[in-house]
């Protein structure tokens, strides 16, 4: 296997624990972000040749946001990795019991193309952190970025420990045949699958962050032109590329007539008459990308846009009514900069329809009636949900990240990434004396023994009297 | 196959009915439970000393008390478990509702092992009924949050349905479970599949929200390739080589006693025995002899005629120990008896790491003592190996325990004594390598089986705020975006005016500049 020299080269480096003290783990997260300050002009502009991302955007979504997990995870770091006392039971009062966080060892980060940088370090940040080996995998569809990463990254950490591997489809299927001790995914439900399979031989654990069809229910009472500003911005940022952006509009007849207009009016707002002269919209990533997004614009009617340019992979911001459940559009993840809406009479029908397809990555509902909100917040289920706004939720490092059943499994960001790469050992410390109490559990087994047992360690509700 | 299509869609089918959504109902679950190991206690015991020759206080305290204490430790919980738990805001969301809400996964899988084929099917199952939440009443944005306050328990809950197959080796308890699960408990909700590979195979073809699996790591890949193909997330509690090292400073003769009883309980049959002990060669004398006395008090002259000691749970794994028992030195034991599966409790000397027995996990009364010659020996040797669910140190010396638990890795560890840390539900308890993955007991159970769902609702005015995100962009909305973005506000009611104070008039300032 082509990577097995260097599986072992990286395990060697594990075991001789040099990634253990918290020191350590520190340096090489300043040195993170020292490339975050030094390479971000690097970071723009390969970000800008690889999908024509607007410098707004990458600063935001690629640095700023790593920025964040970085601060938080190096201000609470020492926190994190302290052992946790836990609650004792009566028999263990005296002893010492606790949860270590141990690291895994050598683990696998698979980023993917759509946030190149910030969905390669954020996992990064939490694997460093938890006092892993990391083998980092950029994604090979954003060829500069990639190229960024394997070329810079090694010159700001530990080479032992951390390596940067390029690998397409091919050598990325040979690299998951190694054994990791855990590997953490981004990417679509298909190639999930395929990793998760490849973990299943060597029993590691993996956290899947994957992707679905984000529902957007907007209700009758809401403030329009906020909704339309707050859905065109969630759904046409990186062009529609990110996992969380609201897939699809579920409303009324009546609030689709007033939506249109106001989602014009937003689009105007933001990239001017000609979206394609804005240097605040993106572009897609690729030409078989490009293929797809444009073979969808077959369903339905497009209302707002529709331009497509092959040459630049420029597809305006587009809105398509008239779309029914069984187009192509509606079939799987759009990640692109089309919205189409579909008609429901009501928000249980909205539920209903949520409902009836697979769990998405996140759930968002517009209303100014709270009731409503949570309404679809408590009758369906998904990674996330934000009410009246999207995207927002992932901003806030306190807030798990995860998909659920197609969606995902697992979560990060803040504190939860490096819970992601840690495992909690349970421990209890005990003395050696005190051997006259054991005895109860020893044999010969009697009725008394098994009285005294039970009497002591009975959890008893409260309320209800007890003598010990 | 058709019957668990059948079992799994009208499971299914109950759980989106959506019926189980009251607190109610889920406490009257867990208490028809309770219900159900006390009045049908007798019945319990009779099968598992069927299954093990297990006497019924040694059933008792292993596998009824424990199912009690987390019933009853899950009833006190649950309302605290499963309401929304607030997170910190940053200044942007300051005026938001953030919170995380726990919520059910759907149809969960539990498949039990043999060894204690009561507790290892109850305990899950009684995390996955615990599990989940409904999100709060729909209410308004400042009425919720006061109800919230008083009422803890405002989330209403609904659970998982779940599917328990019990292992088949341990026939007569996978019968009772089957027997009585049904006249206790919701029958859609909770069906039992009874059966072996073929069944539980066609079993891990259909689509799961979770699966746990209690078992060997064999079974624990081909359940998560299954898993793999509906991306089920899975909590695999595997097994592996638990090492026990025996320091030479340490009082042996108590040592000895807690490894005895930790390693001959069930006959050696528990995931989490110590499965070899590393000592000194000095001490190895010593040890053997502890360990003689110690079974003498235990089980007295005739181990075979003792009530206490169980048997070997059928011939296949009678005869793999046996096997494991060739070319070794047998300084305590080796008696055996093929029909009543009986294996006495055995201790071998001075065995080589290359041999049989010290490959694969032994679960059985057979305990190879390996010598070495440090505390740095010992450490290498549990190192090299796979991940242990278990690793056991005993010394007198807290310092030399803190150090072999900081320089390997296992599931979990007990200090100075062997199993304990099983029965403290606020550890979490589970493997990790080859020894499994995820954890469960107490409120581990209940996040395992449980999404937590990330949840900010926000305001649809305050549109001006908004502003700074929008395009066109430009270096000095990126600067105060930062601004928002990377402060943290958690300094109490007058820390919080000032920010919102603050957060007003930049927000005044930004649609002067920018409106």
């Amino acid at each position: 296997n082509p990577y097995a020299g260097l599986v072992s080269r990286l395990r060697a480096a594990w075991l001789s624990g040099k990634t253990r003290p918290v020191e350590y783990r520190v340096g090489q997260l300043e040195a993170l972000g020292r490339f975050l300050v030094e390479k971000k002009q690097d970071i723009l502009e390969a970000t800008a040749s690889d999908m024509g991302k607007p410098s707004f955007e990458a600063e935001f979504s690629e640095i700023v946001l790593c920025k964040n997990e970085l601060h938080e995870t190096l201000n609470n770091l020492s926190q994190w990795m302290k052992d946790e006392h836990v609650e004792k039971t009566l028999a263990t009062r005296l002893d010492s019991a606790f949860i270590r966080k141990d690291p895994y060892g050598v683990v696998l980060i698979i980023a993917p193309w759509n946030y190149p940088v910030y969905l390669l370090l954020g996992p990064l940040i939490g694997a460093i952190a938890a006092g892993n080996c990391v083998i980092i995998k950029p994604s090979e569809m954003t060829k500069n970025t990639e190229r960024l990463m394997a070329e810079a990254l090694p010159r700001y950490l530990d080479k032992d420990c951390f390596a940067v591997v390029t690998a397409g489809v091919q050598e990325t299927t040979r690299l998951l045949e190694n054994k990791f001790d855990y590997i953490f995914f981004t990417g679509n439900p298909f190639v999930g699958r395929v990793v998760m399979t490849a973990a299943a031989k060597h029993l590691t654990p993996v956290t899947l962050e994957l992707g679905g069809k984000n529902p957007c229910y907007v209700s009758d009472t809401c403030d329009v032109q906020n909704v339309a500003q707050r859905v065109a911005w969630g759904r046409f940022f990186n062009a529609g590329q990110t996992c969380i952006a609201p897939d699809y509009v579920l409303c009324s007849v009546e609030m689709r007539e007033k939506l249109l207009p106001a989602l014009r009016k937003a689009i105007t707002d933001f990239y001017g008459s000609n979206p394609r002269e804005s240097p605040d919209f993106g572009r897609i990533v690729g030409d078989k990308h490009f293929q797809q997004l444009q073979a969808l614009l077959r369903g339905g009617r497009v209302v707002i846009g529709g331009e497509t340019d092959e040459k630049e992979r420029y597809i305006a911001p587009t809105v398509l009514v008239d779309v029914q459940p069984s187009d192509p559009i509606m079939q799987e993840e759009i990640f692109g900069p089309l919205l189409p809406i579909i008609v429901v009479a009501n928000v249980d029908e909205a539920i209903d329809f949520i409902n009836s397809r697979e769990r998405p990555l996140a759930v968002y509902a517009f209303s100014s009636n709270d009731k409503v909100v949570n309404q679809v917040l408590e009758r369906t289920s998904s990674g996330g949900f934000c009410g009246n706004d999207t995207l927002m939720h992932v901003t806030l490092t306190s807030l798990p990240f995860g998909g659920t059943g197609n969606s995902g499994l697992g979560k990060y960001h803040g504190k939860f990434t490096f819970d992601t790469f840690t495992h909690q050992r349970g421990c209890l410390h005990r003395g050696m004396g005190r051997e006259v109490l054991n005895a109860l559990r020893y044999p010969p087994y009697n009725q008394q023994k098994l009285s005294v047992i039970r009497a002591a360690s009975e959890v008893k509700r409260k309320g209800t009297c007890t003598l010990l | 196959m058709e019957r668990m299509q059948q079992v799994v869609s009208s499971a299914r089918a109950a759980f989106n009915s959506g019926r189980c959504r009251s607190l109610e109902f889920r406490m009257q679950q867990l208490k028809a439970l309770e219900r159900m190991v006390q009045e049908k206690e007798k019945e319990i015991l009779a099968a598992i000393e069927a299954d093990l020759h297990k006497c019924g206080h040694n059933a008792y305290s292993h596998e009824i008390l424990g199912v009690l204490g987390e019933l009853a430790l899950a009833m006190d919980k649950l309302p605290s478990w499963a309401a929304p738990q607030p997170v910190k805001k940053n200044l942007l969301t300051m005026r938001d509702e953030a919170y995380v809400c726990p919520e059910p996964l759907g149809v969960v899988l539990i498949i039990g092992a043999w060894n204690y084929p009561f507790v290892l099917v109850m305990q899950p199952l009684i995390g996955t009924i615990a599990a989940g939440g409904d999100p709060p009443q729909p209410l308004s944005f400042l009425e919720e949050r006061s109800r919230r306050a008083e009422q803890p328990c405002c989330a209403c809950l609904a659970g998982n349905a779940v599917v328990v197959k019990p292992s088949e080796i341990s026939e007569n308890t996978a019968q009772l479970v089957a027997d009585l699960l049904p006249q206790y408990l919701d029958r859609e909700l909770y069906p039992v599949v009874t059966g072996g590979v073929p069944e539980t195979t066609a079993l891990l073809t259909q689509r799961f929200d979770h699966i746990l699996y209690t078992g060997n790591s064999t079974v624990g890949k081909i359940v998560m390739a299954a898993a793999a193909k509906h991306l089920t997330p899975v909590t695999l509690e595997l097994g592996g080589k638990s090492p026990c090292y025996i320091d030479k400073d340490c009082d042996l003769a108590v040592a000895c006693r807690r490894i005895t009883w930790g390693k001959y309980m069930n006959c050696g049959q528990t995931c989490i025995a110590p499965d070899y002990i590393l000592c000194d060669p000095s001490i190895q004398s010593q040890v053997v002899e502890n360990i003689k006395a110690t079974l003498q008090e235990f089980y007295g002259e005739d181990v075979k005629s003792s009530p206490d000691y169980e048997r070997i749970i059928n011939k296949r794994h009678f005869k793999r120990i046996v096997g494991l028992l060739e070319g070794q030195k047998i300084a305590h034991g080796g008696q055996t008896d093929e029909a009543s599966c009986f294996i006495a409790p055995t201790v071998l000397t001075d065995v080589s790491p290359e041999s049989k027995v010290m490959e694969e996990e032994i679960f059985g009364p057979v305990l190879p003592i390996v010598t070495v010659k440090s505390v740095d020996e010992a450490i290498e040797f549990i190192s090299r190996r796979e991940k242990p669910l278990a690793l056991y140190v005993f010394s007198n010396n807290k310092k030399l325990i803190k150090r072999v638990i900081s320089e390997t890795s296992s599931g979990g560890v007990t200090g100075n004594d062997v199993i304990m840390h099983f029965f403290l539900s606020t550890l979490p308890f589970g493997g990790v390598g080859n020894s499994g993955m995820g954890a469960y007991h107490g409120k581990h159970s209940f996040e395992t089986f449980s999404h937590s769902r990330a949840c900010l609702i926000k305001d649809l005015k305050m549109e001006v705020v908004n502003k700074l995100r929008y395009p066109p962009g430009c270096q000095k909305k990126v600067d105060c975006a930062k601004f928002f973005l990377l402060k943290r506000f958690n300094k109490g009611r007058v820390g919080l005016a000032i920010l919102a104070l603050l957060g007003i008039v930049v927000a005044v300032v930004i649609k002067v500049s920018f409106g």
